[in-house]
């Protein structure tokens, strides 16, 4: 006897389903519904290691910066909004965990971080998925944060290692502008701004410092999926801002398994292979 | 009528917010209250109107004599030139080859392809896509409105140079909270997948603020807990 093709198969599973959970099978009332913020494909992989999604967890916290002064971020703007960027980070990862425990869950994974930088005040808003192993209860400890995807939390669970906690780092430097004289007299060279380019450096540093003393605080023995973003602040040019923000991660098991990639040559094209478009003339111009 | 929406809107969420300067000589124009206040009136609104148009979807599906709707996505925007919201529900009917047409309504996703059939595979059958919306005003009261638009006076009276505006991250976190219930409530016992976040914001000057979050996902419900999990294999990307 031959198994079944792929198409029959499907066939009977979606008329077993319809049969049984759509016709048959009633909500079960003592039951809390689990949200997901995660794909399906996300869940069975998921659960292919033992793991199951609580809820759907958001952590926010909005921080006001006073300006005492009438131009956009003038003297101490900077200072100002870097602290109040530092802290509503570590606020909104603090509200997450809390939401989380209280959820039943045992970390986040998947955290989306959205961060708004207005000329008045910072926001910061974390949302992500609530996991457990299947079946098991809450934790007493800290739940952990993490902007691993699905797939990164897997390959780090089977490689050992374990998240501990999201951690984040920033900072606004002011970068003084040349003088007249200095920016006529090098009108027709090309030279490094040294202002800009001294307070980027000044300011990645510095946030990388901060990742580092939050990833110490944790315990950890690394910090992965880094994620960085700099430039200048859109309203204020003057003002340059870095931040990073990353998983803080250690081993927790000596054993851990190494997937060993193999190579698959998609035979999708990533572009089309023809365009309809391209059959409309251009227009003649004179 | 009056009546009715008045009972509406005392049914929703609503935080106050009390000015701290009871004490203090104060001059000039002063908010000496806010709240956070759920819009219970236009989640309602939006549930008839959308309800409808899904509703309507689905009975095009049944009448097609469909078993399921697949790919369902929804859509809203101002009809024509006037102050109507026009709502819209679209997805593919779709039958089993070969089965008898059910009685029952016909199910409907957000899934299709490839991230549908895994979810069959893996045990779990769509029972309804659900969408819930809902929508959060901010009305300031002195020291949100001093943080998110003021002015250089009163400035000694509003504390640290640097501090939490209380009242958006209460709103900012309740909002998602609520619509989670919503979820929580239509899904009944059923995990929802996929959840899918959209937010938006109206800013109506003075700090006032209305900011309102839409959550899409598919209700699965498990028909086979003994179906073979999901095998995954790495694939490292040359390209």
């Amino acid at each position: 006897m031959t198994d079944p093709s792929p198409h029959e198969a499907l066939r009977k599973r979606m008329l077993a389903g319809q049969a049984t959970a759509v016709q048959r099978m009633k909500p079960d009332p003592g039951r809390t519904p689990h949200l997901s913020g995660l794909t399906v494909n996300e869940n069975l992989l998921l659960a292919s290691i033992g793991w199951e999604a609580v809820d759907l967890c958001s952590g926010a916290a909005v921080w006001g910066m006073r300006r005492d002064t009438v131009n956009v971020w003038g003297a101490d703007q900077d200072a100002r909004a870097s602290l109040a960027l530092g802290s509503a980070m570590a606020l909104a990862v603090d509200r997450l965990e809390a939401r989380c425990q209280a959820s039943g869950g045992h970390g986040v994974i998947g955290v989306d971080i959205l961060t708004e930088i207005e000329p008045r005040y910072v926001s910061v808003n974390l949302l992500g998925t609530a996991v457990r192993p299947a079946g098991s209860s809450r934790t007493a400890g800290r739940a952990f944060t993490s902007n691993l995807t699905p797939q990164g939390f897997v390959l780090l669970l089977d490689a050992g290692w374990m998240p501990l906690g999201l951690a984040s780092g920033c900072q606004f430097v002011r970068s003084y502008r040349r003088g007249a004289a200095q920016t006529m007299a090098q009108k027709f060279q090309n030279v490094e701004l040294t202002n800009p380019t001294q307070a980027l450096a000044t300011a990645r540093e510095e946030t990388m410092i901060q990742l580092e003393e939050r990833a110490h605080a944790f315990g950890g023995q690394g910090i992965v999926q880094v994620s960085l973003s700099s430039g200048p602040v859109r309203f204020a040019t003057h003002v340059l801002s870095f931040s990073a923000w990353g998983t803080v991660v250690a081993r927790a098991s000596p054993d851990g398994r190494h997937p060993a990639p193999r190579t698959v040559i998609s035979m999708n094209d990533d572009s089309e292979v023809f365009d309809p478009s391209m059959l409309v003339a251009a227009p003649m111009t004179r | 009528m009056n009546e009715q929406i008045r009972a509406r809107m005392s049914q929703g969420y609503w935080k106050s917010y009390r000015c701290p300067h009871t004490h203090e000589v104060i001059t000039g124009p002063h908010a000496t209250w806010g709240a956070n206040s759920e819009q219970v009136l236009l989640h309602s609104a939006w549930q008839r109107g959308f309800g409808v148009a899904f509703s309507r979807m689905v009975d095009q599906a049944r009448h097609a004599g469909a078993h399921g709707v697949i790919g369902v996505s929804d859509s809203h925007q101002p009809f024509a030139d006037t102050p109507a919201i026009e709502y819209r529900a679209t997805g593919t009917a779709v039958r089993v080859t070969g089965a008898e047409v059910s009685s029952a309504n016909p199910w409907t996703t957000h899934l299709a392809g490839q991230r549908l059939v895994n979810a069959i595979g893996g045990g779990y059958m769509p029972i309804s896509a659900i969408v819930q919306r809902t929508w959060m005003a901010v009305w300031p009261y002195c020291l949100t409105e001093f943080f998110l638009v003021g002015k250089l006076r009163q400035r000694d009276l509003m504390g640290d140079p640097v501090q939490e505006v209380i009242q958006v991250s209460d709103a900012k976190m309740k909002l998602i909270e609520i619509a989670a219930a919503h979820v929580r409530r239509e899904a009944q016992s059923d995990s929802v997948f996929g959840i899918d976040i959209e937010w938006g914001d109206t800013h109506l000057g003075f700090g006032a603020w209305v900011m309102n979050v839409t959550l899409r996902g598919t209700r699965l419900r498990r028909f086979d807990p003994q179906s073979v999990r999901l095998s995954s294999e790495q694939i490292l990307r040359l390209s």
